[in-house]
């Protein structure tokens, strides 16, 4: 008698894909420094490992101030998205829950837009309060939802969350909307906030979400079971002995804390938080103790993987990562929905 | 853990009185008493319509109610989740199998009690849940993804899980319903089994009134969500009884294991060989 565990195969799978991804976004670039070494120049980082990467200033610079932390964001904010995305759907036992669902995009943009309309936002550096405001938006959103939502003692069911999300979801996005018409000189600024991008400003960004990310993976890697017993509906899971109100909002709460710090330093990224759980279902199974942490994984490399196209298919120019993630994530998932078959949540 | 414990041998299983359970207008139970012996198999039967998942959802603690509730010794709808959970475990008459997970992982959720909730299940939760698949006879199938299952095998796994919870009441939701005849006596002699062997306490609802008389040892007839009738099953299983309540035209017919209810045509009152009419 034997329970479904992570496969070790799978463990090897996501941390090459990792390994992959980090290798690739850190030797391809613009500046021509060369990749081997760009990678000694890494390495020479590490304690106690000296080597001689022979990059002049300006490249080692390159390679350590500008390529690593955008590298480990990217890691950083695809683990989270993909993280989130599938912990909503398990709590929510819906196909369709991705890291917005509570209202976190549409709060975190207003913020952003109030910041952008009302000039806060042109400080730049470690002190823009754009992602600050992005992330109280993207925060108060999702309290809004709640207290709409999970409110009045009978006739809860997650069902009613999710619809009070969409109604939240829409009046501020009615809100951002009407902002946004009334300062049109901004438009094209709050256009690139929303699509999102993994610019970095030397390690600060991955400063401020390497905090959410470690201490989120652990709330929601530890439920990783009651995730699971939560499949057979909330009646039979109370019977059962899961207290699954209060597994939930955990749950809901970690999730949408991550969310908010993802969209606040990257903006909205879609698609990952959709496709990658849902991509593991299918090629690993429906436990959530093989959903969950390789969704880690491979939201991390694809978003690495996708900010590699962003900064290169038009350099010196950059493609919105968001329209990379959907443009090449939208096509593979079709052709996994079509050659495997579809396990619902 | 604060688990109620069944203090006294000689106090019932399961106490109802004066239970009541309305939703808005609508009084889905109206005055129900009763009372389970520890061992005892029950089966709640009626008309659809009647109360009859109403009241075993009341005892699952999943339905609030007036009047008292008492499970174990405890009213369930004031425990804890994991405190119930070692009170009663339920099949639900649907229950709900998720599609592509495996039987053994299925079984395991029965031992969640067990597990912290920041936790996975310990090497005794895996071997209670294998022994748990023995017992209904589904050794060796711990890695079929659910799916597979025929509908009786469906059930089996279902009781498995709730045989994995390891505790001293049984609650069943129909649990012969949409099964053949073969079938639906391989579930019924498993419960009877395990009623006879681990002195399990069993509530169920039940459709088949033949079945009902045949498995269980007392009966309670619900009507329009009050008690009519209750007791040993010849005193519940009268054609009179049956007749005003189901509203129906039925023969009684004795067999060694208990009356046989036989549905009778209209103007049609010939003659019936027990023998073939027997566990229809």
């Amino acid at each position: 008698m034997a329970p479904s565990r992570l496969a070790a195969r799978w463990v090897a799978l996501g941390f090459a894909a990792v390994i992959a991804a980090v290798l690739a976004g850190l030797t391809i670039g613009p500046a021509g420094v060369p990749a081997g070494r760009a990678l000694a120049e890494v390495a020479d980082h590490i304690p106690f490992v000296d080597v001689d990467s022979g990059l002049s200033r300006s490249q080692a610079a390159i390679v350590w101030d500008v390529r690593l932390p955008r590298v480990v964001l990217g890691l950083l904010v695809g683990a989270m998205l993909g993280l989130a995305g599938g912990a909503y759907q398990g709590v929510f036992r819906n196909p369709l829950a991705d890291p917005y669902l509570l209202g976190v995009a549409a709060g975190a943009g207003l913020g952003a837009t109030l910041a952008i309309v009302s000039g806060l936002s042109d400080v730049s550096g470690p002190l823009d309060p754009l992602p600050l405001a992005a992330f109280a938006g993207a925060l108060s959103a999702v309290a809004l939802t709640y207290l709409v939502g999970a409110g009045g003692e009978e006739r809860r069911s997650p069902a009613t969350l999710i619809l009070a999300g969409v109604a939240i979801a829409a009046l501020l996005t009615a809100v951002q909307t009407f902002v946004q018409q009334r300062h049109a000189d901004t438009i094209r600024q709050v256009y690139a906030w929303i699509l999102g991008r993994l610019t970095t400003v030397g390690w600060s960004e991955v400063g401020v979400m390497l905090p959410y990310v470690v201490v989120v993976s652990v709330v929601v890697l530890l439920l990783r079971r009651s995730l699971d017993v939560l499949a057979v509906g909330d009646e039979e899971a109370t019977s059962l002995g899961l207290p699954v109100d209060r597994i939930r909002t955990i749950v809901v709460v970690a999730a949408s804390l991550g969310t908010a710090a993802a969209v606040a330093t990257s903006g909205l990224i879609g698609f990952v938080g959709l496709v990658v759980p849902h991509t593991v279902r299918l090629l690993g199974g429906r436990s959530y103790r093989t959903i969950l942490p390789m969704s880690i994984l491979l939201g991390g490399a694809f978003l690495v993987g996708a900010d590699l196209l962003a900064r290169t298919v038009i350099s010196p120019a950059e493609v919105p990562i968001g329209v990379i993630t959907a443009f090449f994530g939208a096509p593979f998932f079709v052709v996994l929905l079509r050659t495997r078959r579809a396990g619902p949540v | 853990m604060s688990v109620p414990a069944l203090t006294d041998a000689a106090s019932p299983a399961i106490a109802v009185a004066g239970v009541y359970v309305n939703i808005g207008k609508a009084c889905l139970l109206h005055d129900v008493t009763f009372e389970v012996a520890r061992g005892d198999w029950l089966s709640i039967i009626g008309p659809n319509g009647a109360g009859k998942t109403t009241l075993l959802r009341a005892l699952a603690g999943g339905r609030r109610s007036e009047g008292s509730v008492i499970v174990g010794g405890a009213d369930p709808a004031r425990l804890r989740p994991r405190d119930r959970a070692a009170l009663v475990a339920v099949v639900a008459q649907e229950p709900m199998l998720p599609d592509r997970m495996r039987v053994a992982d299925y079984v395991l959720l029965g031992r969640t009690r067990f597990v912290p909730m920041f936790g996975v299940e310990s090497t005794t939760d895996l071997d209670v849940a294998g022994e748990m698949l023995q017992l209904v006879d589904l050794a060796g199938m711990g890695n079929r993804p659910l799916e597979t299952l025929s509908g009786g095998e469906r059930r089996r796994v279902a009781i498995a899980r709730a045989l994995a919870q390891d505790t001293p009441m049984l609650l069943l939701d129909e649990p012969t319903t949409s099964l053949d005849v073969g079938h639906q006596q391989e579930v019924l002699d498993l419960v009877d089994h395990l009623c006879r062997t681990q002195g399990l306490t069993v509530i169920s609802t039940m459709n088949d009134l033949t079945l009902a008389g045949h498995y269980s040892h007392r009966l309670l007839l619900l009507h329009r969500g009050r008690a009519v009738a209750e007791g040993d099953v010849a005193d519940v299983l009268t054609a009179d009884i049956v007749a005003s309540v189901y509203g129906a035209r039925v023969r009684l017919i004795d067999t060694p294991d208990g009356p046989a209810v036989v549905p009778t045509r209209r103007g049609h009152l010939a003659p019936v060989d027990p023998a073939e009419q027997e566990g229809s």
